[in-house]
């Protein structure tokens, strides 16, 4: 079942940002496709570890552990 | 120029003005009540000025560098500090959307309990998405039509919910625990209006920058107004330490609206004013983060990031906090020193920074 979820995110990922992706490649705004793929891979990171549970720290967490107070 | 929009001055006001109350709402009652308990209202007060610092700081750092975001301010003028500075208000940034979509997704979940909270998350990007990659103008207008719906629901608001129920007294005896309460929560206050530095990225699109300090100003006294009558206004109804133990005092407020017998669900303004509030606040953080990221890469436009983005946002939503409790910790730990430090201590040195550097130019080429 989690395989199939990080299987959907992909091709939802991949399906919603190709378009964006396809123009931009076609008009040689190579800078932009990197930022794009850059995004979307951490994206697609991020998602897994989200769909496998694997209890990252999260953002709220880190940022109190910084925390003066 | 990334951006070809233009705002007009009042457009950009009611911009910042939409963000800060929506917030003020949502998390800041919470944090002001068990801080400063019945002098809430005087901690507004002092934290207003105190955030004048900030909002200031920033009106005079985009004078300063006329026609330049604050992204491209750091990029361009501040060395390699510049950069560092400039990667983490793009962080910043992003933290704040992911904050403020998580935000609406909780608010959401209280009513509709038995909904996912990526349903939420998922109508609201798709909803910004839209308004970000449609530009600035669209922004400014949407809100220029939707905050006078709300100002006037919520004056509607007060004066229903004024009535026998409510005692004034309850907001005395005036700073009953001493000075200390007053000056924690004017901090707060103050690290709330640390989040108009977002508006470092709309400043150098409005129509007249000389007068953006009145605007500054003027953004300051109207979110004060617009935050005094829910700040006393709990208090007036539930006393000081139950409005301390609300998650949203405002809402439990408005529930105890009755008008005759029938019409007495009036929750569902509150419900309007979370969603456009709401909606607005991430379109302008969105907005934000999608353009300081084109102007650090030095692309041609930043619409091609907006969808990417979007997603990047919604997961983070997810990830950002494991529950409420969690969430609640940071806005309690982190959320006011984060705003007070990225809001008014950078752009303040920055601003000086600034001044100074542009005065030695000025030296030696005269």
């Amino acid at each position: 079942m989690n395989l199939l979820m990080v299987l959907l995110i992909i091709a939802l990922v991949v399906a919603t940002t190709g378009f964006h992706g396809y123009f931009v490649w076609k008009r040689k705004y190579y800078r932009t496709l990197w930022v794009q793929i850059g995004l979307v891979s951490l994206t697609i990171a991020a998602g897994i570890f989200l769909i496998y549970n694997a209890s990252p720290p999260s953002i709220s967490g880190l940022l109190n552990k910084i925390s003066p107070f | 120029m990334v951006e070809q929009g233009r705002l007009s001055n009042i457009q950009a006001g009611m911009l910042a003005i939409t963000s800060l109350t929506i917030m003020g709402h949502l998390i800041l009652l919470t944090v002001i009540f068990q801080q400063s308990g019945r002098d809430g209202w005087l901690a507004a007060i002092g934290g207003t000025i105190l955030g004048l610092i900030g909002i200031i700081a920033l009106v005079k750092l985009s004078q300063t560098f006329p026609g330049l975001t604050l992204i491209e301010i750091l990029f361009k003028h501040f060395s390699w500090p510049g950069k560092v500075i400039g990667i983490v208000y793009l962080v910043y940034f992003f933290i704040m959307v992911v904050l403020a979509t998580r935000l609406f997704a909780e608010a959401y979940t209280k009513i509709l309990n038995e909904t996912p909270m990526g349903a939420f998350i998922t109508v609201i990007l798709l909803l910004t998405a839209f308004i970000v990659y449609k530009g600035l103008e669209t922004l400014g207008r949407l809100n220029q039509i939707m905050l006078p719906v709300l100002v006037i629901f919520a004056i509607g608001v007060v004066f229903m919910t004024m009535g026998d129920k409510k005692d004034y007294t309850n907001l005395l005896p005036i700073m009953g625990n001493g000075f200390s309460p007053v000056a924690i929560g004017s901090l707060s206050v103050m690290g709330w209006f640390g989040e108009f530095v977002v508006m470092g990225m709309v400043l150098p699109y409005v129509q007249k920058p000389k007068k953006l300090v009145k605007t500054g100003i003027g953004v300051a006294v109207v979110t004060l107004v617009f935050f005094l009558g829910p700040i006393t206004g709990p208090i007036a109804l539930f006393g000081p330490e139950q409005a301390a133990k609300f998650v949203f005092p405002t809402f439990s407020e408005v529930r105890y609206i009755q008008a005759g017998e029938v019409i007495n669900r009036f929750d569902t303004i509150a419900v309007l004013f979370w969603t456009v509030g709401l909606m607005i606040r991430i379109a302008l953080f969105f907005y934000g983060l999608s353009l300081g990221m084109a102007q650090a890469f030095k692309l041609n436009t930043y619409r091609p990031l907006v969808i990417p983005l979007g997603w990047l946002i919604g997961v983070g939503a997810l990830i950002f906090a494991r529950n409420y409790a969690e969430l609640n910790q940071f806005l309690f730990e982190s959320y006011v020193p984060l705003n007070i430090l990225m809001g008014a201590i950078i752009p303040l040195i920055l601003s000086i920074w600034g001044v100074i550097e542009m005065r030695r130019t000025e030296n030696r080429l005269s």
